[in-house]
């Protein structure tokens, strides 16, 4: 504190900083406001809003599958013919008889809970070190950087596929490889906005008043980068459903009697080119529809955030 | 299990130490050096292991495949040039697509193609391309045959064809499952970098002195919107590796994503490891091309 006196210097970069902020966001002295401004640019964006709405939906009829899908799980009917859509089966029956409806609404449910599971755990880590790194820099800053650097030479794909190897899959295991990889790009957007906001005056003055430096970082620092962090979440999100998926598909990720979007359209691979060829499909929409609902939430959230740079 | 621990250990400590840490010392010595001293505490057993596999790997020598017994690198010689065919086009086929479909989007701002391709590039975007490939096989190369009764489908879906540049009939299928994110995504910065650039000062004089809309775009605006695309095509490089090995599953097509998804299956460790060797140099060669790409395309750069 009295260094700033002591060079007067860094105060006029202080003072510099501190008009740029005010002309681009002035978040600081009144995070209430702010935040209403945030929530009704959100709540007006129409994509948004219709991202939301469709993953609520998906989300509802997934995890209420048992009262939502028309038969119960992996009931066989062995009886019953291949058979394409129609109005008592929308999405078909499969070669064991069963109604696809419900196997892709079951399926769903790990899907979801996989892409959650990951975007929550990938934020929380990736702020926690992010912030870290950012706060206190010199070796932690560099070793986040370097680590990150690292898993960018290699395609994730491939690390992903050795890692499921090696630690197993079921589903929870999948979740903590997938936020081992997803929460790097989370990190470095917050560790870049801390280092930026850690020079500002109102962190300044809460060191002043003699707040902690973990005080400083979950009070002071972290409530302004909210929405960065949810929108690098939303995209953390969208690339772990389709990480999932991929792995699934390829046999590395979740294995049976579980399943997912992407070991169901593992399975019905060989029937490209048959009289069941409808069974692709759906399960390939359900994805599309929630990584694009989850993308056009996340588009709302960062047009909320910079109203200014409305990039369609 | 044991081979994979040890494998996965040994490649990490291996990354600090093989050429591409040269490369990259090259830019970043000090990190580079920070990094090593870290990694040097690591398990001696493990160092020196890793100590004998470096030896061989400097001489090109990638160890041999447990499952056949024929040596790594003639494996990936073998498989190779049906990546490559891959690689170029995809790459120059998604380059010179996304290309036009973002400048033309940004010059025509708002126009019905503008919003038809915005529209296309999120779906692209939000599609996992394995399952875009399975619909395109149906849809664009079975389907076609049932209903004009063909011989044979329009479009391969096994292979490549022969040559060296592959059959055009059998690119198409691989080539767009490889790009059809790429393509989606690199428009989308295309877009926005040349509507940043047509809003620039230096733009708006070039039309202020008269010349010809055809012009200014060419001239002032159209060079200079491609820089920032070039950073992203660099970043990139690793999802096209990561997207060769759902393509050439899907496409049963022998190259190097076969050879590394045969291998992990088998646990055939110096398969893997050779595999994510090569990967990574490869993808560390595509960022200094970017580099220096990017010294062509913005001379401030190369003076700094």
């Amino acid at each position: 504190m009295s260094e700033v006196v002591a060079e007067p210097a860094a105060e006029e970069a202080d003072w510099s900083s501190a008009t740029d902020s005010d002309l681009l966001e002035g978040v600081a002295p009144e995070a209430r406001t702010q935040w209403q401004l945030f929530r009704r640019r959100f709540f007006r964006h129409k994509a948004a809003m219709f991202g939301l709405f469709m993953l609520l939906v998906l989300v509802v009829c997934c995890y209420g599958a048992r009262w939502i899908a028309p038969d119960a799980k992996n009931a066989q009917d062995l009886l019953r013919t291949p058979e394409g859509p129609s109005w008592s089966h929308p999405f078909g029956i499969d070669q064991l008889g069963r109604d696809y409806l419900t196997e892709v609404l079951y399926a769903g449910q790990i899907s979801l809970s996989i892409g959650l599971g990951v975007g929550a755990l990938s934020a929380i880590l990736g702020s926690i070190i992010g912030a870290v790194a950012g706060y206190f820099g010199s070796w932690r800053d560099v070793t986040l950087m370097r680590v990150t650097d690292f898993f960018l030479v290699v395609p994730q794909i491939a690390i992903l596929a050795v890692a499921l190897q090696f630690f197993g899959s079921s589903p929870l295991v999948i979740i903590v490889v997938l936020s081992g990889l997803f929460w790097m790009a989370i990190a470095r957007v917050v560790r870049g906005q801390v280092l930026a906001l850690k020079e500002k005056e109102f962190v300044e003055a809460a060191r002043a008043s003699g707040a902690s430096d973990a005080r400083i970082i979950i009070r002071t620092i972290l409530p302004n980068l909210v929405g960065i962090i949810s929108v690098a979440t939303t995209i953390a999100m969208a690339g772990a459903i389709i990480a999932e998926s991929t792995l699934s598909f390829l046999g590395f990720g979740v294995q049976r009697p579980d399943t997912s979007w992407g070991n169901m359209l593992s399975d019905a691979r060989g029937l490209v080119g048959t009289d069941q060829s409808f069974l692709i499909y759906f399960p390939g929409l359900m994805l599309l529809a929630v990584v694009l609902s989850v993308n056009f939430i996340g588009d709302g959230l960062r047009d909320a955030l910079d109203p200014q740079g409305q990039s369609g | 299990m044991l081979i994979l621990a040890s494998f996965v250990a040994f490649w990490a400590v291996r990354e600090t130490f093989d050429p591409t840490a040269k490369l990259r010392a090259s830019k970043q010595s000090a990190k580079a050096v920070a990094e090593m001293r870290k990694k040097l505490g690591l398990d001696d057993s493990i160092f020196v292991q890793w100590g004998r596999w470096f030896g061989r790997f400097v001489r090109g020598d990638l160890g041999t495949s447990s499952r056949s017994g024929d040596k790594v690198s003639t494996m990936m010689a073998a498989a190779f040039p049906n990546t490559l065919r891959l690689i170029v086009w995809g790459f120059l086929i998604s380059a010179v697509i996304a290309v036009a479909i973002g400048v033309y989007s940004a010059v025509k701002q708002y126009s019905v193609f503008d919003y038809t391709f915005t529209g296309l590039s999120y779906l692209g975007i939000a599609m996992p391309p394995f399952w875009f490939a399975l619909v395109a096989i149906q849809v664009l190369a079975i389907t076609p045959k049932e209903i004009f009764g063909l011989d044979r489908a329009p479009l391969g879906f096994v292979g490549l064809g022969d040559g060296f540049f592959g059959s055009p009939s059998h690119l198409v299928l691989p080539v767009l499952t490889l790009t059809v994110q790429i393509i989606a995504s690199w428009s989308r910065y295309q877009r926005a970098a040349m509507l940043d650039v047509l809003e620039s000062d230096y733009v708006r004089t070039a039309r202020a002195k008269g010349l010809p809309q055809r012009t200014v775009i060419r001239r002032h605006a159209f060079r200079n919107a491609l820089i920032p695309l070039v950073t992203v095509m660099a970043i990139d490089a690793g999802a096209l590796f990561g997207g060769l090995i759902i393509t050439e599953t899907i496409f049963s097509i022998p190259g190097m994503g076969r050879l590394f998804i045969d291998g992990l299956v088998a646990g055939d460790a110096d398969v893997v490891v050779g595999w994510l060797m090569v990967s990574a140099v490869f993808i560390i060669g595509f960022n200094l091309l970017a580099d220096i790409l990017y010294g062509v395309l913005d001379p401030r750069i190369r003076l700094s």
